[in-house]
């Protein structure tokens, strides 16, 4: 197994799960659930979080098919930027998904805008996913192309050579986004070492409830990693792929946006009151999100001297 | 210079910079960057509560969380120190494109980061934490606090760019 064939496995999940998880939102709205509402956004938040290793294992796969006999780079250059288009849209349909999934626990309704918001966003997300597999798939299935179809269009500018002369051709762009990065990771770990650390029994004069109000301040944190992040990646894709650990550390995010759900949404975690013990599932959960996290950390750091 | 460059030839200096090891170099950069994460990432969440996030946040409690922020804080003196000392010279004598003009704005927002924390966890160890509003003292602190770690942020990312800065 390589990654050629992680990608292939993996893809389908994003795709077929954001037409699920769009499928459930718009039968949650007929059926007035609430049930039904929260799973179709935990299904777009866990589709979001998953599309991450679905790009990172396809840039590798790149890599190993683009020189094989048979394969059109052109058809490659165009699934990779039908991908990096639903790619950036998965992530924001995540995101407000799971803004949502806070305000149902806070509020106990998310406000009125952001599901409108998540409507339309899933609804495009799930056009642009399908388009990204149907390009994906021609790249190495001749059988299922229509008849006469002319393979991709080799002029068809690539976004990720766009991508890679920002990034390079302005000697201010790595440096800031490195800043950014470390500025992002510091509030991810704050919010999360105090949230899990309460949770784990420190604090406890603090109620969950507070510090849930915490939650969107690390989200935010983790995007800003997320954002500079892939444009490490997308600058310099090969020197990652070539990193085994590297796809450890994105393994380790996913886990620890999964733990996110439970702090987000869990009634074991958000009736902790003041001065209270969290049940031993909260704090298992509590000690596997900074394990993932800090295990992320270390992997993160330690890219350049495994290459 | 002559004792920099001494130092530079220690043991430990001449461990953290030359050894293939992974214990060497690589495990300091990863201990500055979780101290970094615990000292810096705690302390601005707390500022931030100071300054009206999460307000619902008892400040009482919060004391409890200062003893973890400075092992972080020491975590960062003891990597920082053994990074510094394999290469004492270059950070600390300005001159011939040397880092020590940005290493040491570093310092300078990192020492001053420090008396502000110290500053807010004598504050908190007093009335101030019954009323759970902090003063207005307290938010320029925080605030402040906020500014340092962000230049230190910016500095320490900055130092290994000396070249493309300082040409």
């Amino acid at each position: 197994m390589n990654y050629a064939h992680i990608h292939i496995v993996l893809n389908h999940f994003p795709t077929i799960g954001t037409v699920l998880g769009f499928g459930l939102f718009v039968a949650a709205r007929v059926k007035k659930s609430e049930d039904l509402q929260k799973a179709s956004l935990v299904v777009l938040v866990v589709m979001a979080l998953l599309g991450i290793p679905t790009y990172i294992t396809g840039s590798a796969a790149q890599g190993i098919v683009r020189n094989d006999a048979g394969i059109s780079a052109a058809a490659i250059e165009v699934h990779q930027n039908a991908a990096m288009l639903a790619f950036l849209f998965l992530g924001i349909t995540g995101t407000f998904a799971w803004l949502a999934l806070w305000q149902f626990r806070r509020f106990s309704r998310p406000s009125s805008w952001n599901i409108t918001t998540v409507f339309l966003l899933s609804l495009l997300t799930v056009g642009l996913m399908i388009r990204a597999g149907t390009l994906g798939g021609d790249i190495n299935h001749p059988e299922i192309r229509a008849e006469g179809q002319e393979l991709a269009d080799a002029s068809q500018i690539s976004w990720r050579t766009v991508g890679q002369t920002f990034i390079f051709d302005n000697s201010w762009t790595w440096p800031a986004a490195e800043t950014l990065h470390f500025i992002g990771l510091t509030l991810l770990f704050g919010v999360a070492i105090m949230v899990n650390l309460r949770a784990m029994g420190m604090v406890k004069g603090v109620p969950f409830m507070s510090l849930h109000r915490l939650l969107p301040m690390g989200v935010f944190g983790f995007l800003l990693c997320l954002l500079t992040g892939m444009m490490f990646f997308v600058g310099n894709a090969e020197r990652y792929v070539a990193v085994p650990t590297f796809f450890v550390k994105i393994g380790l995010i996913v886990l620890a946006g999964i733990n996110l759900i439970y702090f987000t949404m869990f009634d074991q975690a958000w009736e902790i009151r003041e001065d209270q013990d969290a049940p031993a599932v909260t704090k298992l959960v509590a000690v596997g999100t900074l394990v993932f996290l800090v295990g992320a950390l270390y992997f993160g750091r330690m890219i350049p001297f495994l290459e | 210079m002559g004792f920099l460059s001494w130092l530079e030839q220690t043991g430990l200096a001449t461990f953290v910079r030359e050894s293939p090891s992974f214990y060497g170099y690589p495990t300091f950069l990863f201990a500055h960057t979780l101290g970094l994460a615990v000292v810096v990432g705690i302390s601005s969440v707390v500022a931030a509560r100071m300054l009206g996030v999460a307000s619902g946040i008892p400040l009482a409690p919060l004391r409890s969380l200062f003893p973890l922020m400075w092992a972080g804080f020491l975590i960062n003196l003891i990597s920082g120190a053994g990074l510094w000392l394999a290469d004492a010279v270059n950070k600390t004598i300005p001159g011939d494109g040397r880092q020590a003009p940005i290493f040491m704005t570093k310092m300078f927002f990192v020492i001053v980061g420090a008396v502000l924390l110290l500053k807010i966890q004598k504050k908190l160890s007093g009335p101030e934490a019954d009323s759970n509003t902090p003063s207005s003292e307290m938010r320029f602190l925080s605030a402040s606090l906020l500014v340092c770690w962000v230049l230190a942020m910016i500095a320490g990312r900055l130092i290994g760019y000396t070249s493309a800065i300082l040409g």
